[in-house]
């Protein structure tokens, strides 16, 4: 049963909404799996799994999604609660739940960019802008790797997916403080990662 | 007058959007003013563009899945109001 865009977007405007998912109606079910599932994919892809297991993942968070259906309040948004529901199934999945700590080490490498008046005491180098080679994809992917769990969340769902502050907020569980403390960390830590690497770059 | 440090966590933290008008044009007045700044934020942006058009590149989802969870919801009544069911994996 495939429906045409105008019908599913009439169906996720609807007001009627979260009844109709509460009553698990398959044409409204439907309509979010067509609408979300390629961007529930491609957030399981961006917190670092491969192909078939981000597959996977994106298939038990629609089944936990119908499984769960009945008890949508509708407070969020529905792609909120989908959100919520992968991360809780990517963060399942490992040892440890990679929350954002106390302290972080990149932290002190910023610090020590900046002199007591809190000037640049050791500025950017100038970005060359050819950011976009297949290299820099690479180098980003290791560094987003290395980096906690939580924050590469955070990072990919404001840039990827475009989610505000307090829709990532409820989907992760934190506050607004821990959200932009977090995309400081991970962003200072890329930019740092990629600033490093450019450095040795000369050697093949 | 905001410090480099103080500007580049403001930026990095995503807190820039937040800003009052006030701050947005002390923000707007130490770009100006700072090469190094300018810089920082360039590449805080770029960083963001880069990851965007390469997650965005990525292939769509199988059609297999796609059919395979929409016959999974054909299948489930919607009498059927049972959220404590065993998940079937």
């Amino acid at each position: 049963m495939s429906q045409n865009t105008a019908e599913i977007k009439r169906l996720l405007e609807d007001q009627r909404l979260p009844e109709r998912v509460r009553e698990r109606d398959p044409e409204v079910l439907g309509a979010v799996i067509q609408t979300y599932l390629p961007h529930v994919l491609r957030a399981a892809r961006g917190a670092g799994l491969a192909d078939a297991r981000a597959e996977d993942v994106a298939q038990a968070t629609f089944t936990t999604f119908i499984e769960t259906a009945p008890r949508f309040e509708g407070r969020s948004h529905v792609r909120t609660w989908l959100f919520g529901i992968l991360y809780r199934k990517l963060a399942e999945g490992r040892r440890q739940l990679g929350r954002d700590r106390q302290h972080d080490d990149i932290d002190d490498v910023v610090e020590s960019r900046f002199n007591a008046a809190g000037r640049w005491s050791e500025p950017p180098r100038s970005p060359d802008d050819e950011l976009q080679g297949r290299e820099t994809r690479e180098q980003i992917d290791g560094c987003l790797d290395a980096s906690p769990f939580q924050q590469r969340m955070a990072f990919m769902l404001r840039e990827v997916e475009g989610l505000s502050t307090s829709e990532i907020c409820n989907i992760l569980g934190v506050s607004r403080t821990n959200l932009g403390v977090m995309l400081y960390r991970i962003r200072n830590r890329l930019r740092e990662c990629l600033e490093s690497k450019d450095i040795r770059s000369p050697v093949p | 007058m905001m410090t480099c440090q103080q500007l580049t966590t403001t930026i990095a933290s995503g807190e820039l959007g937040e800003a009052g008008w006030r701050q947005r044009l002390s923000i707007r007045f130490h770009l100006l003013m700072c090469r190094h700044c300018r810089c920082y934020q360039r590449q805080i942006a770029a960083l963001g563009d880069t990851v965007r058009s390469y997650s965005r590149k990525a292939p769509p989802p199988c059609r297999e899945l796609e059919k395979g969870l929409l016959q999974q919801c054909q299948e489930c009544q919607p009498e059927e109001k049972e959220p404590d069911e065993p998940r079937n994996r």
